[in-house]
């Protein structure tokens, strides 16, 4: 009998995995409860990605060329997980959706990824109340789409600003991480927007800048020589609206103190959760969560994919925030991992 | 309990009426048992001040009022103590917004507590407009009472206050519950409440700390304290 292994999750974490662990000789069959491959890349269509400002479109044909085209990868979309039961270390697997039949697995790779923090969550940014507030990802829905435009009135906007760590590091919402990856996208997005808007005022309200790293010199200190976007130290506390234009409200805590700020334009930038998926799949292959509810690694320092429950790994952004270049090396780790947890069992 | 864990709770020490030292003050404010729950360390992030109505109209920072706290530079906490804190409006906006679950509303009260227990220099000059609220309180136990509402001491009450205030009497009789169809006070006030009531004040220290305050007004509440004391004493 070949040896199985599920990948659940196809964002870049569950493609990589998913051609790895093929490499390496095992059968792998990929769920996805989506109808695409891709995850946030393909669902939010990110063109330019962080940090090296390579294309994103070419990464996913890349990433999903690789499974498409491997006989030994079955590919599920449109497909859930209904029932997870488990004898003698083999996972027997209820599917559900498109491809509803019941598959046998020697082990799992949780790759369910995160959502976005939904700011209509935290009335103070006025998301979903005021048309000219949206959200990064929305953003970069927008750059794919064509010319940036201010939602109210198709108009060139003329000033945007950004404000961080929305429903991250914020008691007040329940979330105390930091996820990590919004100060360097908002970074990149405002190196892009300059190139549309040479003239506008690009402005980005932070609390900390957290571009770590390699991305200190290419992103931040990049965008304000290079693109004129000005940082300002302070969170903002309110957004209110005046004459058809959104009014930041906040206190510049390093030069100016109280402002009211209009702007054409202001870019949340969102941070992440775990998704709804990440928490199911952890209910149904009895997995614990971390205390931020992300899936908990069984030895963070030891190996990123362990979870507590033998047989059962994950990778990306379910354990955690994390970049894109991340998720993939461990889709990578994982799919070792894997080989590691197999070889004593079964012989390929 | 004991007695001293009683003293420690209300922080009413009666021995440390006058003590101005500044790092005795900052002892007392981060002694206070709602310290902990106030402060739980700063982002520095200033959605507190950008939240707050006073930081946008005076120099008042709540973010500054946390971490001059949080520096544990005593002089500059005895400093604020004496102006910078009193621009508050005790709204708690900053409670509901700050990321970290602080209330520098909170932080602020406590300090105001503190200076006022003190008696601070600044707490005679801000008090003053307070002193009729004052006396009502020592004297019968509630601060505002319908005589008070009065548009001379209420400018920006807008149209309706005149109109309220006049007929008092016969207002308070439209009000279905017995208590209430007193004008001078709240609700009415036995004079054997009102003796209970400068008692504990006396033993807590109260008095001693009006005397401080408002020697003016600790005279006109001496009077009124001994008056009364004769008439229950010598009905018993
Ligand atoms: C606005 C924004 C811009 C970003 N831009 C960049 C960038 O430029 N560069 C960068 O490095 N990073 C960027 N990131 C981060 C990047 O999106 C993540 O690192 C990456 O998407 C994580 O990949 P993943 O495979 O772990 O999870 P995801 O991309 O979230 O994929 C998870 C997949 O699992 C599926 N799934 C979930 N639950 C189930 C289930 N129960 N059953 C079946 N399928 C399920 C989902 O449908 C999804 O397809 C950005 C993030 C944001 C918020
Ligand atoms: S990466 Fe930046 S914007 Fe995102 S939560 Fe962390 S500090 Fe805030
Ligand atoms: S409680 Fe005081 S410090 Fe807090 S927002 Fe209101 S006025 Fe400002
Ligand atoms: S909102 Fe809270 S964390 Fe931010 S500056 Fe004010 S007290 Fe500090």
């Amino acid at each position: 009998m070949s040896t199985s292994v599920m990948v659940i999750g196809a964002g870049p974490a569950g493609l990589q995995a998913a051609s790895t662990l093929s490499h390496l000789g095992f059968d792998v069959t990929v769920v996805e409860q989506q109808q695409y491959l891709g995850g946030a890349v393909a669902r939010h269509q990110y063109q330019v990605l962080m940090p090296d400002f390579s294309s994103g479109p070419e990464l996913l044909r890349h990433l999903i060329e690789r499974v498409n085209e491997d006989p030994h990868i079955k590919i599920y979309t449109g497909t859930s997980v209904e029932d997870v039961s488990e004898s003698r270390d083999i996972f027997s697997i209820t599917l559900s959706g498109a491809h509803a039949e019941t598959i046998q697995s020697h082990a799992v790779v949780l790759a369910t990824g995160f959502d976005h923090f939904n700011p209509a969550r935290d009335g103070k940014y006025g998301y979903g109340i005021f048309p000219d507030v949206i959200t990064g990802a929305e953003l970069e829905e927008m750059f794919a789409k064509g010319p940036i435009r201010r939602p109210s009135n198709g108009e060139v906007p003329q000033s945007v600003a950004f404000i961080y760590c929305v429903g991250s590091r914020d008691r007040q919402v329940g979330n105390t991480y930091c996820s990590r990856v919004c100060c360097a996208v908002s970074a990149k997005q405002s190196i892009e927007l300059r190139e549309q808007l040479p003239k506008a005022r690009i402005s980005m309200f932070y609390m900390d800048v957290r571009t770590y790293g390699l991305w200190e010199d290419s992103l931040y200190w990049r965008s304000q020589e290079e693109a004129g976007v000005v940082y300002v130290k302070g969170r903002i506390a309110e957004v209110t609206e005046q004459h058809g234009r959104p009014v930041l409200k906040g206190e510049d805590t390093l030069v100016r103190g109280p402002f009211e700020w209009p702007f054409d334009l202001i870019v949340l930038a969102a941070g992440m959760e775990p998704s709804r998926g990440t928490h199911d799949m952890a209910k149904k292959f009895q997995v614990s969560l971390e205390s931020h509810g992300f899936i908990k690694q069984a030895h963070t320092i030891h190996n990123a994919s362990l979870t507590d429950h033998p047989g059962v790994f994950v990778a990306g952004a379910a354990s955690g925030p994390k970049a894109i270049e991340d998720s993939i090396a461990e889709g990578d780790v994982a799919s070792l991992a894997v080989f590691d947890y197999l070889k004593a069992k079964v012989t390929l | 309990m004991s007695e001293e864990a009683v003293m420690t709770h209300l922080r009413l020490d009666p021995d440390n009426v006058g003590e101005q030292d500044a790092e005795s003050l900052l002892e007392a404010i981060k002694g206070d048992v709602r310290y902990e729950e106030v402060i739980h360390g700063c982002l520095n992030c200033g959605v507190c001040s950008g939240s707050c109505p006073s930081h946008r109209f005076f120099d008042y920072s709540p973010r500054i009022v946390v971490q001059t706290v949080l520096s544990g530079d005593a002089q500059a906490v005895k400093d604020m103590m004496d102006e910078y804190i009193w621009a508050c409006a005790q709204c708690y906006t900053c409670a509901m917004r700050c990321p970290f679950h602080n209330s520098p509303g909170g932080l602020v009260m406590i300090m105001r507590e503190v200076a006022v227990w003190r008696g601070m220099e600044a707490v005679h000059r801000l008090l003053k407009p307070y002193g009729r609220v004052l006396l009502k309180v020592l004297s019968i136990g509630n601060q505002l009472t319908p005589d008070m509402i009065q548009p001379d001491f209420f400018p920006d009450w807008g149209p309706k206050i005149p109109w309220s205030s006049t007929d008092l009497a016969i207002k308070r009789k439209a009000i279905p519950v017995y208590t209430l169809q007193v004008t001078t006070s709240a609700w009415r006030v036995s004079p054997q409440t009102s003796y209970e009531l400068y008692t504990i004040y006396e033993e807590t220290g109260v008095f001693r700390l009006i005397e401080q305050i408002d020697p003016n007004l600790y005279e006109v509440v001496s009077d009124m304290v001994e008056d009364l004391r004769d008439t229950i004493e010598s009905s018993r």
